[in-house]
């Protein structure tokens, strides 16, 4: 695998809710530029940790690093800022707003305009809304949702919205992304064509941290592969490591015969 | 979400001849119409002033807010005591007042801005309970008390003094517009938007970079203003405050006139302050069974049009060219 620089780090990073440890002293280290995935049964913690690196959750203990810097106590949208955008397992879209109006709340963040500029049209203001609109017509097309850039965002097929939440995420501008299951609830071209367009933003200059149960995107697209149980990480490796590691198997086929992996 | 007429959409020249021919009406009416549907017409006007800045925290941002009279309240209030107590022209308040307002809101809402929903309409039922009874308590001899404060001034502009129904009309509707002319302009910005995205889902709106406190105090604080000029407009036509006029009853008629006309849009808030201001006029023939009918006619419009009845549409705001 590639050597890169560590981008996102957390150190034994811990949540609790009241007795139940969701996620328990987890250590990740993601690489620059890398595809690296995070596995593991469901409830394993996987969403959680998401939720602690984003800032939605504080954890209780330990550290979450972005380039070297310090991540605990931001807010979610000074996080954002620093250039880790997300989306979420069920799209959290704005509804009822346009798939167009979607994508430009990526491009949020980066504005300055404030009331007074916003209500007078200053100059300034004009040239960043015209940017914000630029840009977010820009990744609208990137993931080919051109067509329905008028239509109410729960009026879109499903597929569409996951694609819609991608787009949305990647007008931030992000240096890293957080894919919780990308390709859930997808059919099997719909998969692929996520994959595909998962697998094409390393190129970019894009880290991807990916929370996936479908083993073959997981085999296919990750770089580094870190398996979680019961909150702690329980192995570490490439596809080829975690595949053939009798822990993993244990703790996640054991569990539920039939999964994906032996295909 | 139940449907019982067709979606209608109006094309943009059709909007716009709508729009001047609504104008033109607004201007005309006093020169056709009685004194009593003049100051009919500013209250319709007055409505719409609390409606617009309901609709920026109920409508825009999503927040439950059924204490606006008391915004409305203290801008009454700013203006009585300024102008009595200290002879400041009545219309030069109407910055003040705003300010006030705005001030005032800043203050109650930072500590309750985290709540959510039912939890945040609780809290500003009490608030605007506390503001009345503190101006019935009459608090350092300021307010008043149960009589509230008379002899306020009457405005005057460039040497003219506002004292018929069709000056204070004129007065009103000219602020409903230029409010309404700012809001637009803020719909269709980044804060705006980004006010939608807190209403539509808070968790992800964070998750996108907006600073969602920031911009739900920014949202409190603008629509609290409003009620504040509202309030100074108000007591420049009554030349008196009491507390009676900033009841409960008042912010669940603001509340209406937002959800009536449709949330988050602003004709439709104009609209359904028409509406809640119209409809007990119109039954003023049905005597005692007025306000039945007033509430019969609220719950049938939400039934025919649950989405209010002038929803804002939201498609035909980007046009984009072809790719």
């Amino acid at each position: 695998m590639k050597d890169g620089e560590v981008v996102l780090e957390t150190k034994g990073i811990t949540k609790r809710f009241r007795g139940l440890v969701a996620v328990d002293r987890f250590d990740i280290a993601v690489q620059e530029k890398t595809i690296h995935s995070l596995i593991g049964p469901n409830g394993a913690g996987k969403t959680t940790a998401f939720n602690v690196i984003t800032g939605i959750y504080r954890p209780e203990e330990g550290q979450v690093l972005f380039e070297g810097q310090l991540l605990n106590g931001l807010k979610p949208h000074e996080i954002l800022a620093r250039g880790i955008a997300r989306t979420f397992q069920n799209p959290r879209l704005f509804r009822n707003m346009t798939s167009l109006e979607n994508v430009m709340a990526g491009a949020h963040a980066h504005g300055r305009a404030g009331m007074w500029s916003s209500i007078f049209r200053l100059p300034h203001q004009r040239r960043e809304e015209r940017e914000i609109l630029e840009r977010a017509e820009f990744w609208l097309e990137k993931v080919g949702l051109w067509r329905f850039r008028n239509e109410l965002a729960h009026n879109i097929p499903y597929g569409a919205q996951k694609l819609l939440e991608l787009a949305r995420a990647l007008a931030s501008k992000p240096k890293l992304l957080l894919l919780d299951e990308p390709t859930c609830g997808l059919n099997e071209s719909e998969k692929e064509a996520m994959m595909n367009f998962i697998g094409s933003l390393p190129q970019m200059g894009l880290t991807i941290l990916l929370v996936e149960h479908n083993m073959n995107v997981v085999m296919g697209l990750s770089d580094l592969i870190t398996v979680m149980n019961y909150g702690k990480k329980i192995a570490e490796g490439t596809a080829e490591e975690i595949y053939n590691n009798p822990v993993v198997i244990e703790a996640y086929l054991g569990r539920s015969e039939g999964y994906a992996i032996a295909s | 979400m139940r449907r019982k007429f067709p979606a209608f959409a109006l094309s943009r020249p059709a909007r716009l001849a709508l729009l001047f021919a609504s104008i033109a009406f607004l201007i005309s009416f006093p020169f056709w119409a009685s004194r009593y549907w003049v100051d009919v017409g500013f209250y319709v006007g007055l409505y719409a002033l609390l409606g617009l800045g309901l609709n920026v925290i109920l409508g825009e941002v999503g927040l439950f807010n059924l204490g606006h009279a008391a915004f409305w309240a203290i801008g009454a209030y700013t203006t009585a005591i300024l102008n009595v107590r200290f002879g400041v022209p009545t219309l030069a308040l109407l910055p003040v007042s705003a300010l006030v307002a705005a001030g005032c809101a800043w203050l109650i809402s930072s500590p309750i801005i985290h709540l959510r929903g039912d939890y945040l309409c609780i809290v500003t039922i009490a608030l605007g309970e506390i503001v009345r009874l503190v101006l019935i308590n009459n608090p350092g001899g300021v307010t008043g008390g149960p009589n509230g404060i008379g002899g306020i001034a009457r405005p005057f502009i460039f040497g003219h003094t506002i004292r018929t129904p069709t000056d204070f009309y004129f007065l009103i509707w000219v602020l409903v517009a230029l409010c309404a002319l700012g809001l637009r302009q803020l719909q269709r910005s980044r804060i705006g938007r980004a006010w939608n995205y807190i209403r539509e889902d808070e968790i992800a709106a964070a998750a996108m970079g907006v600073d969602v406190r920031a911009l739900k105090l920014l949202a409190f604080v603008l629509g609290a203003s409003l009620a504040g000029i509202a309030g100074n407009a108000f007591a420049a036509k009554m030349r008196m405050v009491s507390p009676d006029s900033f009841t409960f009853m008042e912010s669940c008629l603001i509340f209406c006139a937002v959800l009536l006309g449709g949330m988050g849009s602003i004709p439709g808030t104009i609209l359904g302050a028409a509406l809640v201001v119209l409809f007990p006029e119109i039954f003023r023939p049905a005597a005692q069974y007025r306000m039945l009918f007033f509430g019969l006619a609220l719950a049938a419009t939400m039934y025919f049009r649950p989405g209010g009845v002038w929803p804002r549409r939201r498609a035909m705001e980007f046009v984009t060219k072809e790719r």
